[in-house]
């Protein structure tokens, strides 16, 4: 029995390979051997959403899939999000419209609106809602979350 | 660095005969293990946050590691360091804990009884605490009522669960000295309690907390696994972190308790005496402040309802099931969800309505600042205008014609009304629960500046708030001001985050610090503009001369002139520009009045809830499809951050009483042990929040500012209950039992039909 | 976090799978979208020797054969979603994934054949697959058989499924024409399991009148059972007989399910409730 194996993935855009123990979870190598711990652990079970990244375009509870399993994928983290520091159309709607309080779910978030809009450019609230269901917040009562992708939304028509 | 895994009871009530961790010690990548009799050894007992022999109740040692005994399921018995979180965890599979199981006892009421097994050996029953509150002659008031209701409200076992779960990590020096660091709400007083548990001085160490993924009562301190990190990084000689697993983080529970009450009240509604004997269910006592709630929950009766005559008794009860924790409302929902209850009960039976018999009973805007009957000292509201606001934002008229139309379709919606009364920024005597707290403003010689307090933010955003204030008061713009938060050895002592203070008690002591600063950068800059002090104003980075606004100078080169002119300039303030202050809110008294009472709270904030729903009355299920709610917490500083604390709350609340419910098996051994059996509201389950502010600010604080965060979380889960029991009273329900769950709701709606229903 | 090592095995075909499985003699565990497994390794609740990654089996997509349509093992919720197959011969099958909660995120990631080789109660698929009368195809080193959905599921958690058997594909048969779907499913909120569920495939003629009618509910039984619905055939569907079925699906609800989140009688309850609103979908 190997006590690791090689893993090698496109993390926000760069090749990575590291060794890892076919024990460690997806989202404990995305923060830790990769070193990017925008990504949260908030349940372990799949139900929190706080461990959302997407892989291979689709986005995914990272908690749910053992790292050996990505070996070969495309990786987006949060860190990936912002090009040259400059905030996404979301991510500065989230901002301006108080979409976050402790912001441990926000990086899940972001992926869940992210990955509505590029379906549904103009989405009602009840499909806002229904776009982040797989994803708790315990600080805002999701009204905030709901406007902010709203906004996004918006924006991004506008532009 | 080096990761800690804890083994715990699988019984919620046996005797360790024996622990081997010597198969763990030999794993794979295993640095040292840890049991409860070595644990002994090298810390001393958990202090309490709160130790109930203050209050004159019981107290026992509580241990990071059980010794002899565990007293409920999930209780630590043994710890692993190693190499990894995986051979960490593995570890913990070759440790064998040898148990004599006992008989575990988990009802609050069994506990009570003569020949109940003792939680703890050496006590003489299971009740930690007994406190009564009374006020008046209730028995002659209840004859004397023309009506009296008698019943008894429950609230089950429910959790705070903020999503990131707690994390602690402790790293010793060479020197001896200690770093913690950790997901907590109350650096300076852990500082504390450390020095007190591993008997080394409180300057070798330090508390850091940076950024806190939701505290929500649940990170205040007084776990276990503090210190127990803390030894295991000792003993491991490197830096060791634990992660907390979800499972673990609902071990914590809170509020449990019944209330068994009469009310009675007169043919107009006036309610004239209450009696009520609350027993609560704490499951182990432990060192964290949860039990302190059942307290609460007592001495908030009866919130803002002026009621002659009650007597209140609360007792708290330990049993075999999970500790408790602070919740956010620290009990006050409570208080909250049975008044609520109580006061619809009786309007139900003289068919009176619901907004009109809280208009008949709550204080009137004339009568404040008011005494109630336990002795809080209400600063102000006005609660029938926010009643007023409340029926105009849901149209409540038309609500009540619609719930009619749909009655005769068979339908049933159902119209939730709560009124809300949050005592917050509590100072409790003889603890570290401190209602006023410090905070030190520095402005440099660039004119930055930099702001340190003793609150802490679990991401309510306090820290905004307060640079906010900062930023008023010195007249700079918000982004030369940084903030520095939670960290024992750069701020001013402070109690941290609890009891929604952080603006009451770290807001004013900013406000406090940097009108010190302010004053400097004034009189430097009459100085240099030649102009009275009195007429400098301070605002957009500018010094000005008050009507003469070309007299200006900018506030940076005053703060430079000071620190770089100082012996040039004769007369120009002496550096630095620096102040620390502390604010003590005015409404807090300790000395107990004639009668025997404190008054600890300093704000009172309010809210009127509204919501509507609709039952579902073949599943009991529960579609919420409004929710309306006036709030006033007195002054605002970031209106923002308040409706997001607001809505926050509200939906915690209502989660809280719908379908978040921590169960236990028979044995005492828990099953909600994810997300998928503590089941917190997502967006999908609540429609947008209607929220209107009204504002009657306290005469108490310097700005008139209230505390804001606990509100919420009682009324959310009352109006809920309320709306239930409203859209099930044609079927002859009376909402008693929480939480109102499909499986509860289509019990209650089962019962009233087998008896035949009513109305 | 995962504490027990095992030895992970991604196999590239079915034929290198059941050869893995049938070498593992048990100890091995089979991984699909992992929704269920790796949480339960995560806990130590499984612990096997050899974990058998399917990722890269080549057991996920949806096809057209004679037998009606062929649905890999692995194929996900959303792949269900996005196939136009689906949506035209077996939508109740869309729908269902449709109301899969856990976000888009878990029907990404979660598989058709997951859910059925787990089969907790508290679980969409199983009814519909009963209702569709699915069948499902087990390899094993020594060859395949097929076996109905509703035979498969024997109990909470246990299926026809034996050690050293995969899943490969879901065959449903090419529905009539006439055909309409209904599905009903009770959760108590959005972060619930499903509590019960009921799938109704329904043969109306032009008139409304019931040419045949298969239902079935799940989660209030320990297994997916098919409710006796002969008394609609030859009638149209009425509130009053919705009812009557309604009592025959309680009554057929003899060996309720409890678990933390509802106790066999408010199963037993509401069995009958879901039964008749699917039907009622399926009439409308
Ligand atoms: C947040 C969340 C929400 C959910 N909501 C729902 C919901 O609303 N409805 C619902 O039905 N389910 C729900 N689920 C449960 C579950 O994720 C799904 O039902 C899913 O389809 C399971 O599939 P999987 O591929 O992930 O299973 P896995 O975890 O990969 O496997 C499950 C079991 O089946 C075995 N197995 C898998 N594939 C095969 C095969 N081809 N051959 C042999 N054995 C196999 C595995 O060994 C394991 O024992 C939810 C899960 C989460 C985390
Ligand atoms: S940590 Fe992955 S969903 Fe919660
Ligand atoms: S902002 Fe704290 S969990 Fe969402």
């Amino acid at each position: 029995m190997s006590d690791t194996l090689p893993l090698g993935v496109t993390l926000n855009g760069i090749e990575r390979s590291v060794e890892v123990d076919p024990r460690r979870l997806l989202v404990e190598v995305v923060r830790d051997e990769l070193g990017q711990p925008g990504t949260h652990i908030g349940c372990l079970t799949g139900d929190c959403g706080a461990c959302t990244i997407e892989l291979d375009g689709q986005i995914v509870k990272s908690c749910l899939l053992l790292a050996a399993s990505a070996n070969g994928c495309e990786i987006t983290t949060i860190e990936g999000l912002a090009e040259n520091g400059e905030l996404t159309t979301i991510q500065q709607a989230f901002w301006d419209e108080y979409g976050f309080q402790c912001g441990f779910c926000l990086p899940g978030m972001l992926f869940a609106a992210k990955d509505l809009l590029e379906v549904n450019a103009t989405p009602t609230d009840g499909e806002i809602r229904s776009a982040i269901n797989g994803n708790l917040c315990r600080c805002t009562g999701y009204d905030t979350i709901v406007k902010s992708i709203a906004e996004a939304a918006r924006r991004m028509a506008a532009a | 660095m080096a990761y800690a895994a804890v083994l715990r009871s699988p019984h919620a009530h046996a005797r360790i005969k024996w622990i081997d961790t010597e198969n763990a010690a030999k794993a794979p990548g295993v640095i040292a293990t840890l049991t409860g009799e070595e644990a002994r050894e090298l810390a001393g007992p958990i202090p309490f946050f709160i130790d109930p022999a203050v209050f004159g109740g019981k107290t026992t040692e509580v241990r990071c590691l059980a010794v002899d005994k565990v007293v409920m399921a999930g209780q630590p018995v043994a710890a692993v360091v190693a190499e990894s979180v995986n051979d960490a965890e593995a570890a913990l599979a070759a440790i064998t804990v040898d148990y004599e199981v006992l008989s575990p006892v988990l009802d609050a009421d069994q506990a009570m009884s003569e020949d109940a097994p003792r939680v703890y050996d050496d006590w003489d029953d299971n009740v930690v605490i007994t406190i009564p509150f009374v006020e008046g002659d209730v028995e002659a008031a209840l004859d004397a009522a023309d009506h009296v209701i008698e019943d008894e409200v429950s609230i089950h076992r429910l959790s705070t669960q903020p999503i990131e779960p707690r994390g602690n990590m402790a790293v010793w020096e060479q020197d001896g000295s200690l770093t913690f660091y950790g997901s907590i709400q109350n650096p300076h007083p852990l500082r504390l309690h450390l020095s007190q548990s591993l008997g080394i001085p409180e300057r070798s160490i330090r508390v850091i907390a940076p950024n806190v993924g939701g505290g929500l009562g649940l990170k205040m301190h007084g776990h276990p696994e503090e210190t127990l990190v803390c030894v295991l990084a000792k003993l491991a000689g490197r830096p060791v972190k634990w992660h907390e697993d979800r499972r673990e983080t609902l071990l914590i529970g809170g509020i449990e308790q019944r209330h068994r009450f009469k009310i009675g009240f007169m043919n107009d509604g006036t309610i004239v005496a209450l009696q009520n004997r609350i027993i609560t269910n704490i499951g182990m006592l432990g060192a964290s402040p949860g039990w302190g709630m059942s307290f609460l929950s007592a001495l908030s009766f009866p919130l803002g309802y002026k009621i002659a005559a009650t007597d209140v008794q609360v007792q708290a009860v330990t049993t075999n099931k999970g500790i408790w924790n602070a919740t956010r409302g620290y009990g006050k929902q409570g208080t909250n969800v049975p008044m609520e209850r109580m006061v619809d009960m009786a309007a139900r039976h003289l068919g009176m309505d619901r907004i009109e018999i809280r208009r008949q009973n709550l204080i009137e805007a004339h009568e404040f600042p008011f005494t109630t009957n336990s002795g809080l000292h209400i600063d102000s509201g006005d609660y029938h205008g926010a009643l007023d606001k409340l029926v105009e934002l849901i149209d409540y008229e038309e609500l009540k014609a619609e719930q009619e139309r749909l009655r005769q379709e068979g339908r049933y919606l159902g119209i939730g009304i709560a009124y809300e009364l949050t005592p917050e920024a509590a100072d409790i005597p003889g603890t570290i629960v401190g209602g006023f707290d410090s905070c030190q403003v520095k402005m440099g010689p660039s004119g930055n500046v930099t702001v340190l307090t003793g609150v802490t933010s679990p991401g309510s955003g306090n820290d905004t708030g307060i640079v906010q204030i900062v930023a008023d008061e010195l007249g700079v713009p918000i982004d030369s001001i940084g903030i520095v938060q939670g960290d024992t050895e750069a701020c001013p002592y402070g109690f941290g985050n609890y009891s929604g203070r952080s603006i009451v008690s770290g807001g004013n002591s900013a406000v406090l610090a940097a009108r010190d600063v302010a004053d400097k950068v004034q009189a430097g800059a009459a100085l240099l503009l030649e102009a009275a002090q009195d007429d400098i104003e301070l605002a957009n980075g500018l010094a000005s001369v008050k009507g003469a606004p070309e007299q200006a100078i900018p506030i940076a080169k005053v703060a430079e002139t000071i620190y770089t002119l100082n012996f040039a300039i004769p007369g120009i303030p002496e550096p630095p520009l620096e102040s620390t202050r502390v604010y003590k809110p005015d409404n807090i008294r300790h000395t107990p009045d004639e009668k025997g009472r404190i008054q600890p709270y300093p704000t009172y904030s309010f809210a009127v809830h509204g919501a509507v729903v609709e039952v579902d009355v073949e599943t009991g299920r529960i579609e919420i499809t409004r929710i309306g709610i006036v709030h006033d917490c007195g002054t605002m500083i970031n209106p923002a951050f308040i409706e997001g604390q607001m809505a926050g709350a509200v939906v915690m609340g209502m989660g809280n009483a719908w379908t978040e419910e921590l169960k236990y098996d028979e044995d005492g051994i828990p099953l909600s042990t994810r997300f998928k059996t503590y089941l917190m509201p997502r967006a999908g389950d609540v429609p947008e929040i209607e929220l209107v502010h009204q504002v009657t600010p306290s005469p108490f604080t310097l700005l008139g500012t209230k505390g804001a965060g606990e509100a919420g979380v009682g009324g959310g889960m009352s109006v809920l209950t309320n709306a239930v029991d409203d859209a099930l009273a044609p079927l002859g329900v009376t909402v008693t039992e929480l939480p109102v769950s499909p499986p509860n709701v289509l019990a209650a709606i089962n019962r009233a039909r087998a008896n035949g229903g009513a109305a | 976090m995962i504490g027990q090592r095992f030895e992970y095995h991604a196999p590239a075909s079915v034929e290198e799978a059941v050869g893995l499985l049938a070498a593992a003699n048990g100890d091995a565990n089979v991984i699909a979208g992992g929704t269920w497994v790796v949480p339960e390794l995560t806990h130590g609740i499984r612990t096997p020797a050899h974990i058998i990654d399917l990722r890269h089996a080549e057991l996920s997509g949806v096809s057209a054969s004679d037998a009606g349509i062929t649905i890999g093992a692995t194929t996900t919720y959303s792949a269900l979603l996005d196939s136009p197959l689906v949506g035209e011969w077996a939508a109740l099958l869309h729908t269902m994934a449709l109301g899969v909660t856990g976000g888009a995120q878990v029907r990404n990631q979660g598989t058709i054949g997951g859910s059925a080789c787990y089969a907790t109660p508290s679980s969409d698929a199983p009814a519909a697959l009963v209702a569709l009368d699915a069948s499902l195809t087990l390899a094993e080193a020594g060859g395949t058989r097929d076996v109905r959905a509703e035979t498969f599921f024997e109990g909470a958690f246990r299926s026809a499924l034996k050690q050293g058997e995969l899943l490969t594909e879901i065959v449903v048969p090419e529905p009539p024409s006439n055909v309409q779907f209904g599905y009903d499913k009770l959760k108590f909120c959005e972060s619930s399991w499903p509590i019960a569920t009921a799938a109704c495939v329904l043969g109306l003629d032009g008139d409304g009148v019931v040419e045949f009618a298969r239902l079935a509910v799940g989660g209030a039984n320990t297994k997916p059972y098919v409710v006796d619905t002969s008394l609609l055939v030859g009638t149209p569907v009425t509130r009053d007989l919705a009812d009557e079925v309604a009592e025959r699906a309680r009554e057929a609800a003899d060996d309720p399910y409890t678990d933390v989140l509802a106790d066999g009688a408010y199963r037993q309850q509401v069995s009958g409730v879901v039964a008749k609103r699917a039907l009622l979908d399926a009439a409308t």
